[in-house]
C-alpha cells in the first residue's frame, strides 16, 4: 500500500515534465511544417523569378537579331513581318520585366524603352504595309535601338553568369531560411544600374504611337486669360456648382495641384459637417473650373436618362459652354454620366470632351470633369471635306445599313486628329460607328457601339 | 515536488492553445470558404463591368481605406495612369500584380476586406477617366518612412494623407 502511494507519487512529480516535452514537440513540429511551407513556397516564387529573368535573356537576344535583320532586308513583306516581330517580342520582353522582384525601384525606363520599340516597329511596318516609305531619320532611330539593345544583350550575359552560379538574390535580402546558395550582390541593384544607363541613352522619339514623347509630355491648349489669386478663384468656385437647395458652403483652398493644369484645390464644407462635401480644381491661369465633385449620398432614382441630359445641358449653357453635343451616357448607382462633345460649325469635336454628372434623385449636378477639354481645346481650321457622304456611302461594307453619317474630329492613339465621316451603321444587330477620313477615305477606326441598360457604350 | 491542481490546469491549457494554434497555422486555408461566399453573393452586383472593375475596387479597399473619396479616385486613377504608361505594364491586373508594387498586395490586405460601395464607385470613376492626379504615376504617405528614392519624383498633389507624383 505505501509502496504504490509512493509511484502514484512519482508519476504526478514526472507529468509536467512530460507535458513540457510533449508541448515543446507540437512546437517544433508546427515550426517545420510552417518552415516546409515557407521554402517551397519561396521555391515556387523563385521559379517564376528565374522564368522572367531567362524568358527577358532570350527576347533581348531575338529583338537584337530582328532590329538587325530589318535594316538589311529589301524585301518590303520580310520588313513588316520583321517589324511586326519586333513588336511582339518587345511587349513579351516588358511583361517579363514586369514579373521580376526589384521593389519600388520599379525599372520605368527598361519597360519604357522597350514599348518605345515596339510601338516604333509597328508604327513603321504600318507604314510600309501602306507603301509608305521609311525615312532616314527612322532607319537612324532603328539603328540606335539596334545598338542599345546589342549592349543591353551584353549586360544581361553577364547577369547571368552570375544566376549560373547559384539562387539569385533579388533585393540583397533574405524572406526566409533557404537552402541554396545566396549571392551577395542585389540583382535589383544590378538590374537598376541598367535601367538608369538606359535612361541616357535610350532614343527620344516622336511618331504615331500612344507611347510616343509627346504623348507624355502634352501641354494643355484650352487654357485662357490672366493668372488668378486664391480669393478669385473662391469666387469662381462658389458660382459655379449647381446648388438648388441653396445650401450655405464655406468654401476653403487645402492645396495646389502641379500637374500639366496648374490648379487651386478647393474644399467645400457645409457648417455642421466635418467631411468635404465638395472638392474642386480651378485653374490657376484663367480660372476655369477643371472639375469639381460633390460627394452627396444619392437618393432612390426620380429621373430619366432624358431628364439628366437636360439638366446636364442647361448646366453647361448657364456656365458658358455653348455649341455641345451629347454623345453617350451611362447611368451607375443613381447617377447619370452623360459625355459632351465641342461642335464647331457641323464638326464634332470628339478631343474636347466634358463629362456631367447628374444625380437621379432631384437632378443636382454632383459631377464635372472638364480636363479633356481644356487640355485639347481651340479653334480648329477644318478643311472642306474632298469626300461626299455618297463617296462615303460607297467606301463602306456594302452588308452594313447605314442610320446616320455625320462630320467628326477624332483623335488617333498618338493624339494626332483626323477629319473623318463617322458611319453609324448595322449588321444585323450589332451597331458599329465607322470613321473614314473625309480627305483620304481611309478606314482610320472601327467602334463596336454595346447598348445596355446602363447606357451606350463604344468599344 | 506536489503537484497542484492549477499547474495541470495551466499545462491542458497550454495544449489546448497549441493545438488550436496548429490548426490556424497550418490549415488557415480553410476559413477562405467563408470568404468565397460573400464574394459570390456580392458579385452579382457587378456583372456588367470586366473584372478589372473589382480588382481595382479591391486596390482602392487595400490601399486608401479611410481616405476622403477623391484620394480614393486618386489611387485607382494611379493604375489607370501606369497602364497607359510606356513604363508600366499594359493592364490593369500587369500593374497591379506587379512584384511588390504595392504594400496592400505584398502584405494581403487586398483580399482582406470585400471592397465597400465606395471604393466601388471610386474604381468607376477612375474607369471613366476621371484624374484628379492629373496623371500621377506614383502616391506614398510622406508621415510613413519611405524609401528616399521616392522624393526624386515630382509631387504633383496631396489628397488626404497620399501625396501623388509622378
Amino acid at each position: 500500500m505505501y509502496s504504490e502511494g509512493k509511484e502514484v507519487i512519482n508519476l504526478r512529480k514526472y507529468l509536467p515534465w512530460a507535458a513540457g516535452v510533449f508541448l515543446v514537440l507540437v512546437f517544433v513540429i508546427v515550426f517545420l511544417v510552417m518552415q516546409s511551407r515557407v521554402t517551397e513556397a519561396q521555391n515556387l516564387l523563385e521559379a517564376s523569378y528565374q522564368k522572367g529573368f531567362f524568358n527577358l535573356l532570350e527576347q533581348v537576344n531575338n529583338l537584337n537579331l530582328l532590329l538587325s535583320k530589318s535594316m538589311v532586308t529589301s524585301s518590303n513583306q520580310q520588313r513588316i513581318v520583321t517589324f511586326l516581330s519586333i513588336w511582339h517580342q518587345a511587349e513579351s520582353a516588358r511583361d517579363s520585366i514586369a514579373s521580376l522582384p526589384l521593389g519600388d525601384r520599379d525599372l520605368t525606363y527598361t519597360q519604357k524603352y522597350f514599348a518605345q520599340m515596339g510601338d516604333f516597329a509597328y508604327s513603321l511596318a504600318k507604314k510600309a504595309l501602306n507603301g509608305i516609305e521609311i525615312k532616314k531619320e527612322e532607319w537612324d532611330k532603328i539603328q540606335k535601338f539596334r545598338d542599345t539593345t546589342q549592349d543591353l544583350n551584353k549586360k544581361l550575359r553577364e547577369l547571368q553568369d552570375d544566376v549560373a552560379r547559384g539562387r539569385i538574390n533579388w533585393e540583397g535580402k533574405r524572406f526566409a531560411l533557404g537552402i541554396g546558395k545566396n549571392l551577395n550582390v542585389g540583382m535589383a541593384d544590378k538590374f537598376l544600374k541598367l535601367d538608369q544607363k538606359l535612361k541616357e541613352e535610350a532614343p527620344s522619339i516622336t511618331y504615331d504611337g500612344p507611347f510616343s514623347d509627346h504623348v507624355e509630355n502634352i501641354v494643355p491648349k484650352g487654357l485662357t486669360g490672366p493668372l488668378i489669386n486664391s480669393d478669385e478663384a473662391i469666387k469662381i468656385a462658389g458660382s459655379f456648382i449647381d446648388n438648388p437647395q441653396n445650401i450655405k458652403y464655406d468654401i476653403s483652398i487645402y492645396g495646389t495641384a502641379k500637374g500639366n493644369i496648374p490648379a487651386y484645390s478647393l474644399s467645400f464644407s457645409r457648417p455642421e459637417q466635418n467631411s468635404p462635401a465638395i472638392i474642386m480644381d480651378v485653374s490657376q491661369k484663367g480660372g476655369h473650373v477643371i472639375w469639381f465633385l460633390n460627394t452627396r449620398d444619392i437618393g432612390a432614382s426620380k429621373l430619366t436618362v432624358q431628364d439628366a441630359v437636360n439638366k446636364s445641358r442647361l448646366f453647361l449653357e448657364k456656365r458658358g459652354f455653348k455649341d455641345f453635343e451629347a454623345t453617350g451616357s451611362l447611368t451607375e448607382d443613381g447617377t447619370c454620366v452623360i459625355t459632351f462633345a465641342k461642335k464647331q460649325k457641323d464638326v464634332i469635336i470628339y478631343p474636347d470632351f466634358i463629362k456631367v454628372e447628374v444625380a437621379l434623385d432631384n437632378g443636382e449636378v454632383v459631377g464635372f470633369d472638364a480636363i479633356g477639354y481644356y487640355t485639347n481645346h481651340m479653334e480648329r481650321v477644318i478643311p472642306a471635306p474632298k469626300l461626299s457622304k455618297k463617296d462615303v456611302l460607297k467606301r463602306i461594307n456594302s452588308r452594313l445599313s447605314v442610320k446616320r453619317i455625320r462630320k467628326v474630329i477624332i483623335p488617333d492613339p498618338s493624339l494626332k486628329e483626323k477629319f473623318c465621316y463617322e458611319v453609324d451603321a448595322k449588321l444585323g444587330a450589332d451597331r458599329y460607328f465607322i470613321y473614314i477620313n473625309a480627305l483620304d477615305g481611309t478606314e482610320e477606326q472601327i467602334l463596336k457601339v454595346v447598348e445596355t441598360e446602363k447606357g451606350t457604350m463604344t468599344m | 515536488m506536489k503537484v497542484n491542481k492549477n499547474t495541470l490546469i495551466i499545462i491542458s491549457l497550454a495544449l489546448i492553445i497549441a493545438v488550436v494554434s496548429l490548426y490556424f497555422l497550418v490549415y488557415k486555408e480553410e476559413d477562405s470558404v467563408f470568404s468565397k461566399k460573400i464574394y459570390s453573393q456580392k458579385s452579382a452586383l457587378v456583372t456588367v463591368r470586366s473584372s478589372d472593375y473589382v480588382l481595382l475596387a479591391r486596390l482602392v479597399s487595400g490601399e486608401a481605406r479611410g481616405e476622403p473619396y477623391v484620394g480614393q479616385v486618386g489611387v485607382a486613377a494611379v493604375v489607370i495612369n501606369r497602364v497607359k504608361s510606356p513604363k508600366f505594364p499594359n493592364s490593369i491586373p500587369g500593374v497591379i500584380f506587379q512584384p511588390m508594387a504595392f504594400e496592400s498586395v505584398s502584405n494581403g490586405q487586398i483580399w482582406a476586406v470585400y471592397p465597400s460601395r465606395t471604393n466601388f464607385n471610386a474604381a468607376r470613376d477612375a474607369l471613366n477617366g476621371f484624374d484628379p492626379t492629373y496623371g500621377s504615376l506614383f502616391f506614398w504617405n510622406p508621415s510613413k518612412t519611405v524609401s528616399p528614392w521616392i522624393w526624386t519624383r515630382k509631387i504633383i498633389v496631396q489628397i488626404g494623407r497620399h501625396v501623388f507624383g509622378r
